[in-house]
């Protein structure tokens, strides 16, 4: 079995998504069975990797100018070194072991998964979400890319992403022809993915039901509140102790947390992943 | 063709002859309340009632680093006074976790704490620009204070990065700031935080 993480930075002088992949990738290898627990980043300069004490977390570093902005990711399928593969977003952590989740995938030879399920921090699977008016108005299936499960060289997989890459390249074509019920200002991946398996008719193969992979999403307006938020840590803590175990209010997380602020994640918070690191 | 005006100075020398002028900032007040109600530089200030205000202080209120509405004008004194009630909207105002100085990216801190786990006591201090014992490493303009007194500070002992287990509650009032106060017998878990009350902006733990 060849499987591994990937991890898509397409860094700057005044971003910190390096920073948010190491500390993925320190997550990865402390939470991980042996064998689950390979990481590729792909980025744009190494050189903002080269900042970081324990590099050797990231199995492979594959340098790429790719094009601005968010659609790196849909060029998934081409750049992964894996043969099956997660791709995942820098801002997330995981707190433990989720192998299984693999297994599962894999034994079922599984050639692609999106989930179509995000996760408040209390638990409860998130409904009426302000950021997702496009998939609603325009009955996209409500996929959210940032864990894409995917085998390379599948033939669904190659159909998949080349129309989600194309989608990506013309977003004025594709808004105007698919996209009538409520036009997006950006077309990013999590639409032009949905768009791809809406008009490939794969929905249902890539975006079934199952209780995994679970992510809890931390924006805002993803917590079923019943009042506007645009940060959720204005309104609850975000508890990350020395064991590298998060609480978020009073709520132990055990799932994959997708964070989205980027000032969670500090130098503090990257001395206690790479401490466990260390010690392992 | 147009005629060139030969009684300007030459550009390039003028330029680098050029001192831009000094700003001088005013606030506007309210005489009777003393409440500010403008301020900026003095050419644009229309208020009858104005006093100058130090640079550093005007560029804070202007910015929104300091709130407008909570600033007065002591009449007798004529000096410019900020009042500590703050509104408290975020968790963060609410459980301010003070970062250790190790990881603090934060020039001038306000609130000063100091935990020392073999003598078991947490030293608080505040900063002189407040008019508090700490000393900063550098010239600071003393800003007068008009607050309530009687407000309470509270520190908390918690569980490192965890205030659902806390370990000591230590109390004080705002006016005792003035001096360091030096909490004794302070129980200190192995790893530990201190959570705040957030009243000042910036506030950093040193754990000795």
């Amino acid at each position: 079995m060849n499987f591994g993480y990937l991890i898509f930075v397409n860094e700057s002088e005044t971003s910190n998504y390096s920073k948010l992949a190491y500390a993925l990738a320190l997550s990865i290898k402390n939470t991980q069975k042996e064998g689950y627990d390979k990481v590729a980043l792909v980025i744009n300069d190494k050189k903002y990797i080269e900042q970081y004490t324990s590099t050797w977390v990231f199995d492979k570093v594959i340098e790429w100018q790719g094009p601005e902005g968010w659609d790196v990711r849909s060029h998934m399928d081409e750049l992964t070194p894996w043969e099956h593969t997660v791709c995942l977003d820098a801002d997330m952590l995981f707190l433990r072991d989720y192998s299984h989740w693999i297994e599962y995938f894999i034994e079922n030879s599984v050639e692609l998964y999106i989930p179509h399920t995000a996760y408040t921090y209390r638990g409860e699977e998130v409904v009426n979400s302000p950021y997702r008016k496009c998939f609603t108005a325009n009955e996209l299936p409500n996929l959210y890319s940032f864990y894409t499960f995917f085998v390379k060289d599948s033939k669904l997989c190659k159909d998949f992403f080349n129309l989600g890459r194309s989608i990506i390249k013309n977003p004025t074509e594709f808004t105007n022809n698919f996209l009538q019920g409520y036009k997006p200002k950006i077309l990013g991946t999590d639409e032009a993915f949905a768009l791809s398996a809406k008009l490939l008719d794969i929905e249902s193969d890539i975006s079934y039901p199952l209780n995994f992979p679970k992510v809890v999403h931390l924006k805002g307006g993803t917590q079923n509140w019943p009042w506007p938020a645009d940060n959720a840590t204005d309104h609850v803590g975000f508890y990350f102790d020395k064991k590298a175990k998060l609480k978020i209010g009073s709520y132990q997380q055990h799932d994959i947390v997708h964070y989205v602020e980027k000032d969670r994640v500090t130098l503090e918070t990257i001395n206690v992943l790479e401490e466990i690191a260390w010690k392992k | 063709m147009e005629k060139v005006r030969d009684d300007l100075p030459d550009f390039d020398e003028w330029l680098a002859n050029y001192k831009p002028p000094v700003i001088k900032y005013l606030a506007g007040y309210d005489p009777e309340s003393g409440q500010v109600r403008s301020i900026g530089p003095d050419y644009s200030i229309n208020d009858k009632h104005v006093i100058e205000v130090e640079t550093d202080l005007a560029e804070k209120i202007i910015s929104g680093e300091i709130k407008l509405n909570k600033c007065f004008i002591d009449t007798t004194s004529g000096q410019m006074e900020i009042t500590e009630v703050k509104n408290l909207h975020k968790i963060d105002d609410i459980l301010h976790r003070v970062i250790d100085v190790k990881w603090a990216d934060i020039e001038k801190p306000d609130i000063f704490v100091t935990a020392d786990t073999k003598n078991k006591t947490l030293t608080v201090e505040l900063s002189e620009e407040y008019g508090g014992t700490r000393k900063l490493n550098e010239d600071v303009v003393k800003r007068k204070i008009f607050w309530d007194g009687e407000t309470n500070v509270n520190f908390l002992i918690t569980s490192y990065n965890d205030p659902h287990i806390i370990f000591d509650s230590l109390d004080t009032k705002l006016n005792t700031l003035t001096d360091s106060i030096v909490f004794k017998n302070v129980k200190f878990p192995e790893d530990f935080s201190v959570y705040t009350r957030r009243l000042f902006k910036n506030y950093v733990l040193e754990v000795l």
